[in-house]
């Protein structure tokens, strides 16, 4: 009974893993650049609702399998076998983006997104004293509000929208070296899309912007984590650099009564991404207490971008990201079963790449779980506000992950 | 080995380095350097000085017989695609036009470009020119052409891209007594074709120069300057963001962006709010005050450095060419050299495809507009000054988009137009102290000609 349980989690965690077309969904604050990422910059890895409910906090505890995308040595852990399902709802302000703000549309006020996704599966199996985890999530995602101008008299229409998503595909190796060292690698295949139209019409003329990127790329990300003493954990990870590709088309289509004329662009584009390097701890205090920090630097002056072959400005400065979060331990009886009921607090500091406005996010967060036996049910929420573009934007998650352990935790886990 | 050599490239460079015993492979690689420089200076049998007025045309085989044309002592080059390729002298052009045959020039075989530089194709505005391409292309022109061509970084965008100046002139490092002509381009964004045509006309000065004496005639006796690229930072939003963006990217801080740069210079700056607007969201915002963009005051400064004869600023669209004024519809005054050099300039553009520029004082032939650069140049500088609105003639045609393959024609249509304002102003122009006698009488004044200016200040 036991084995047939581990090979239908195992069947159904690499089916969930596999599955091609994640749907969209991740934290929203509002970026100014096409290829920026819905929210913030500083994407490490997609985590669990612990996680994030922790502070954004994701690499010093082992709370789900959503670790091998941020540090795989915490699959050593996990029990034996974790699979963790993750889901998503989300709310942004957005205020310049493309032509938003920027020139020929305006709006009033900020423009919101909404969205709702599955975007995580993730399974860690230990074998032989090794850890091997496989997981699928959606790590970047590029909507933007859709915008339209319209006029019926004159005729004249302007309609703006773009959309875009980058998953990523992660295959990670961990194993406890020492007593209470692990360490852990994962080779990570990022694929994606991203597309962007625009159409101006008025009398007689139309002109259609059409542009796509197939986006691809892989990086290593890795990590180790150090149980100090029994209530001080510590980790460090990292991310190394990597190029972006995206295979790009572009069209530029006017039309009227006498010319029909096309530009046709097609080439590679590269987005370098930079290295990112964290260190965390972790420690237990009161028993029913555990208290996280985290740091990550980001080093964003090394970012470029080249558009069908061609660099565009992009003037970006190193960042330090921080979150700090607290979880408080309880249980509660109910229907003669005992629960489990871990509830969290956090505070990111999040500051943006760009050199101009220079700009940050204040986030806070809050979470519950929901523990019986083997089953593990988390819900987090972010609260984001942003400080610096003067537009005051801010953001909402709100994440539910599920996760299901089969046998025994290790000793100092 | 290519065909464009510079002038030192004449000479036997590095012969004494390497010895006098050369490898078979090298007497063929020299002999076919030596080919290619005599074909490119001796070309079809034509002397350097008799080149520019014989031309390659090229002929439909369905109107006329090779019998009749090797009657006429026309040379045949090939015959292609159901054409006769002829080299053609002026007479015979005129025995075709008069027999009623029709020819076409064929700029490939007259020096003219006949593709776009490789760095510009591709990209999402195709074969145009970004602000990055531009700057490659600038800089290539420069280390292609040592002593005709030097780039100036005249100033910077709001958003920090350099503006550059392309100076062609023989021995170009140094200042010396000759008319000075400038030529603008890309002061509004989504005008793309008129970067191409003024950054061409430098290329073909330059690539022409040793096989055309008439070009090189131009370069010995003038400085051309050329910035084809005011407005970067407009085209750089107009290339990523938004096609039809008209302004540069002034934040005016109200949620509007934008000054029109063509409404910013200080000559009858905001003399009415019909010809701009103190409307910073409008298409034709003056900016708060004159010369308040970099961008504008970049050409200001290149003007106080320098002496022009003459400018013409590319724009796009309406095949017009407008002189001053455009801030007032009172006619224009003393300024009949500029009105004729308008009408050759339009007759030249017609002679190439038949294309018809119209041409007149811009308040009157279009609509009324201030603080714009013809008007500053004539108004403050007094000289002719133009304002040529590039094809197509209509919104319906095409409006601010031109297809790729119609740059290197437009430039063709231009071409001579150009040329010929050059050699006007070279015709015309005298040197400082010219005709001063012991008693200085003699000297003419600047102030009855336009046409001729000191050049006491120099400098990019």
């Amino acid at each position: 009974m036991y084995k047939l349980k581990i090979v239908v989690l195992l069947a159904l965690g690499f089916l969930l893993a596999w599955h091609p077309f994640p749907l969209r969904g991740q934290m929203a604050l509002g970026q100014y650049e096409e290829e920026a990422p819905v929210c913030t910059w500083n994407i490490f890895g997609p985590s669990g609702a612990a996680g994030l409910s922790l502070g954004d906090t994701m690499f010093t505890l082992a709370a789900d399998a959503s670790a091998l995308f941020t540090n795989p040595a915490l699959m050593t852990r996990l029990p034996s076998l974790a699979v963790s399902l993750g889901g998503s709802l989300q709310s942004a302000d957005f205020f310049r983006y493309g032509p938003v703000n920027t020139g020929p549309l305006s709006t009033v006020g900020n423009a919101g997104l909404s969205t709702a996704a599955a975007d995580l599966a993730a399974v860690s199996v230990r074998v032989l004293g090794w850890s091997v985890g496989l997981g699928l999530a959606l790590s970047e995602i590029y909507d933007r509000p859709e915008a339209v101008a319209r006029s019926a008299s004159p005729y004249y229409l302007l309609s703006f929208s773009q959309s875009g998503y980058l998953r990523t595909l992660n295959l990670s190796l961990g194993r406890e070296i020492i007593d209470g060292l692990s360490l852990g690698l994962g080779l990570n295949l990022v694929s994606g899309r991203w597309e962007w139209n625009l159409t101006d019409a008025w009398s007689g003329v139309t002109i259609i912007d059409s542009r796509t990127r197939s986006l691809s790329g892989y990086f290593f990300n890795g990590g180790l984590c150090w149980q100090a003493s029994a209530g001080l954990s510590l980790a460090a990870v990292f991310r190394a650099p990597y190029q972006r590709k995206a295979a790009s088309r572009s069209s530029l289509h006017y039309s009227a009564q006498s010319a029909d004329i096309l530009i046709q662009g097609s080439g590679e584009d590269t987005f370098y991404q930079p290295l990112v390097l964290g260190l965390g701890l972790a420690c237990k205090f009161f028993d029913q207490f555990q208290f996280t920090g985290e740091m990550t630097y980001w080093n964003w002056s090394s970012y470029r971008a080249s558009l069908l072959g061609e660099d565009v400005a992009r003037d970006f400065r190193d960042t330090w990201k921080a979150g700090l979060g607290l979880e408080c331990l309880s249980w509660l009886r109910l229907f003669k079963q005992y629960f489990d009921l871990p509830s969290r607090i956090g505070l990111v500091y999040d500051p943006q790449p760009m050199s101009s406005p220079r700009s940050s996010y204040i986030n806070f967060s809050l979470g519950v779980g929901l523990y019986w036996k083997g089953i593990h049910l988390d819900l987090g929420t972010i609260l984001g506000a942003e400080n610096g573009s003067g537009r005051h934007l801010t953001a909402q998650r709100l994440a539910l992950t599920l996760t299901v352990f089969s046998g025994p935790r290790p000793a100092k886990g | 080995m290519s065909i464009k050599l510079s002038r030192k490239h004449l000479f036997f460079r590095g012969s004494r380095r390497e010895g006098w015993v050369l490898s078979r492979k090298k007497i063929f690689q020299r002999f076919l350097a030596a080919s290619v420089l005599f074909l490119s200076l001796f070309g079809l049998g034509l002397n350097p000085q008799e080149q520019e007025t014989w031309q390659v045309i090229s002929l439909d085989l369905k109107q006329v017989s090779k019998p009749q044309l090797a009657s006429w002592g026309l040379d045949f080059l090939m015959e292609k695609e159901g054409r006769l390729y002829v080299v053609s002298s002026p007479q015979d052009r005129i025995r075709l036009a008069g027999a009623n045959l029709a020819y076409h020039p064929e700029p490939a075989f007259s020096g003219r470009p006949v593709a776009v530089p490789s760095s510009a194709a591709g990209g999402i505005n195709g074969d145009y020119h970004s602000a990055d391409e531009l700057k490659t292309d600038l800089r290539s022109l420069e280390a292609g052409h040592p002593g005709l061509a030097k780039v100036y970084d005249i100033g910077r965008s709001l958003e920090g891209r350099a503006l550059y100046a392309l100076k062609v002139s023989g021995n170009v490092g140094a200042a010396e007594p000759e008319a000075q002509v400038l030529f603008l381009g890309g002061h509004h964004a989504r005008e793309w074709i008129s970067v191409e045509v003024p950054f061409f006309l430098g290329k073909y000065l330059l690539d022409n120069y040793l096989a055309d004496s008439r070009v090189r005639h131009i370069v010995d006796h003038s400085e051309v300057w050329i910035v084809p690229l005011v407005n970067p930072d407009g085209l750089e939003y107009s290339i990523h963001v938004y096609r039809y963006w008209r302004k540069n990217r002034r934040d005016n801080g109200d949620g509007s962006f934008g000054v029109d740069l063509n409404r910013n210079y200080d000559y009858q700056w905001g003399y009415d709010n019909l010809g701009s607007s103190p409307e910073p969201d409008s298409a034709v915002y003056r900016g708060r005050s004159p010369f308040s963009e970099p961008e504008a005051a970049a050409v200001r400064d290149l003007f106080r450095g320098n002496n022009f004869q003459a400018l013409i600023s590319y724009h796009s669209f309406s095949q017009t060419i407008y002189y001053p004024w455009g801030y007032s519809r009172r006619p224009v005054e003393n300024a009949e050299r500029m009105k004729a050099l308008a009408a050759g300039m339009s007759q030249r553009i017609q002679e190439v495809a038949g294309k018809v520029y119209r041409y007149g004082q811009s308040s009157l032939v279009s609509y009324l507009t201030n603080g714009e650069t013809t008007d500053w140049a004539f108004g403050l500088n007094g000289i002719p000054a133009y304002t040529i609105e590039l094809e197509p003639g209509s919104e319906q045609a095409g409006g601010f988009f031109n297809a790729e393959t119609e740059i290197l024609s437009i430039f063709n249509d231009n071409l001579p137009a150009a040329l010929y304002l050059i050699e006007d102003c070279i015709s015309r122009y005298r040197p400082p102290g010219w005709g001063e006698g012991p008693s200085g009488k003699e000297r003419p004044s600047a102030a009855g000609d336009p046409g001729i200016r000191s050049t006491e200040k120099r400098g990019g």
